[in-house]
């Protein structure tokens, strides 16, 4: 096994994760996983040695997926859709549910989490899945992806947006939330000093 | 302003912010805001590592990842019907030994289908046409079968699959019926179709193969024909070439 292959190896975990939570097909994602090796191979020569493999190797990973899941018209989202039912879930009652104890809020959800992940567009599951699993910065991702930082924070933000308020619709259908004290302070409340998360 | 205030609770939920910048935005929040912001920063760290779960890279799909890129590592000859030389007449003679070994009368071809040659040059090296779509549409008039092929671009394993691409024909027999062979790469893995005239012992073995004793993946009865996709990766979608409405398909277990 020579250096580059020991490289891959030593990720591949981590690689073939990030594929199959952006197709969500076993085999796709192995034939992906291994389209994306042999372009990482081909392209060898352009990888400085010393400088972020991982970084290098996503941005490949990143557009095998984006060609793999073109065909189900999941590509990066127009940024000028607003999706309104969305904008207000940190509003909703139950989000205090959701806040009480995610991890145990995300158990009692089951596989609906990751329905509710691929129900999201593939730039928003890209930057999630960068920035959350594999711990990518801000303009690491931008890097990857080769777009602007507040474009990377706009898929993140609606992302993230869109999967809390799927997860809390079926939430509330199976009965999973009760109505729980809203965490902000209603307007017209006693509230004098205001606060720094306040409009 | 609010957008503002969404960007920077996103970034100090995510760590973007300096030391003096968390410090500075700490000292604005009350007790209940820091308390519901930290509880947003559990809520991603969960999903995580929902995320992370089972979702290694298998072992067997590492071994045939490696075994794949061993074979694109070997010195490879520029493919095309006009690339002849010593590879092609050894590809051709180890085709013609391993079909030997199936057969009891040499003439009769394999009686299990397999898919011999193992790379995209090798399986292109034996077309007996130029790879278009009217060369191919004339070949199976000239040998006798009546198939309407559709140009293999079009079909939906082209948007799902990468490298789709139509290599080209030949003529073959199995079990002493002629058949057609369309020769196809898909994914850098060879693929070939394989059709024969209902009622023929091609047929059979056609059939038979895609019962686990060969590489037929899955067949399809077209007309009055029976077509297979042959190879090790999996190209079900191949069978959508002919535009005759497919009668059944069946799939290899």
């Amino acid at each position: 096994m020579d250096e580059f292959e020991e490289k891959l190896s030593k990720h591949r975990h981590e690689f073939f994760r990030f594929i199959l939570r952006n197709v969500w097909d076993s085999g796709m994602a192995e034939d992906v996983f291994s389209s994306a090796v042999l372009a990482a191979y081909d392209n060898r020569h352009k990888y400085t040695p010393g400088s972020n493999f991982r970084a290098w190797m996503y941005r490949i990973l990143t557009n095998k997926c984006f060609v793999a899941n073109r065909d189900t018209n999941r590509a990066f989202e127009n940024l000028d859709d607003v999706n309104e039912k969305y904008v207000a879930v940190e509003d909703s009652v139950e989000y205090g549910d959701l806040l009480r104890d995610p991890r145990e809020f995300l158990e009692h959800c089951g596989d609906e989490v990751f329905k509710a992940f691929r129900g999201l567009s593939t730039g928003q599951r890209t930057c999630i899945l960068l920035r959350d699993v594999e711990r990518f910065s801000y303009q690491e991702i931008a890097e990857i992806l080769e777009m602007p930082v507040g474009t990377v924070m706009t898929h993140l933000a609606r992302g993230r947006k869109k999967l809390r308020g799927d997860l809390l619709e079926y939430a509330r259908e199976k009965g999973l939330v009760r109505s729980y004290p809203r965490l902000r302070p209603k307007p017209g409340d006693n509230d004098s000093q205001g606060s720094a998360m306040s409009s | 302003m609010n957008r503002d205030m969404d960007r920077l609770r996103q970034a100090y939920i995510d760590g973007e912010l300096s030391a003096s910048e968390t410090a500075a935005f700490e000292a604005r929040l009350t007790p209940e805001e820091k308390a519901r912001l930290a509880s947003e920063m559990q809520f991603e760290i969960a999903l995580a590592d929902r995320l992370r779960e089972d979702a290694g890279c298998p072992e067997d799909a590492w071994r045939r990842t490696q075994g794949r890129l061993s074979q694109y590592r070997a010195p490879r000859r520029r493919w095309g019907r006009y690339a002849l030389g010593l590879g092609t007449v050894a590809a051709a003679a180890s085709l013609a030994f391993v079909l030997a070994s199936y057969i009891p009368v040499w003439d009769e071809g394999p009686a299990v289908i397999v898919l011999e040659e193992r790379t995209i040059d090798e399986l292109a090296a034996t077309s007996m046409i130029v790879a278009d779509h009217d060369s191919a549409q004339g070949f199976l008039r000239e040998h006798g079968f009546d198939l309407e092929l559709v140009p293999v671009d079009t079909l939906g394993i082209s948007r799902v699959h990468f490298g789709v691409q139509f290599l080209g024909a030949r003529r073959a027999t199995i079990a002493g019926s002629p058949v057609i062979e369309l020769l196809y790469a898909c994914c850098d893995y060879p693929e070939k179709v394989v059709v024969a005239e209902q009622g023929t012992r091609a047929a059979e073995v056609i059939g038979r193969s895609a019962s686990g004793e060969g590489e037929v993946q899955a067949t399809r009865t077209v007309g009055r024909y029976v077509a297979g996709v042959v190879g090790t990766h999996r190209a079900h979608g191949l069978l959508d070439v002919f535009s005759e409405e497919p009668v059944l398909t069946a799939y290899a277990l």
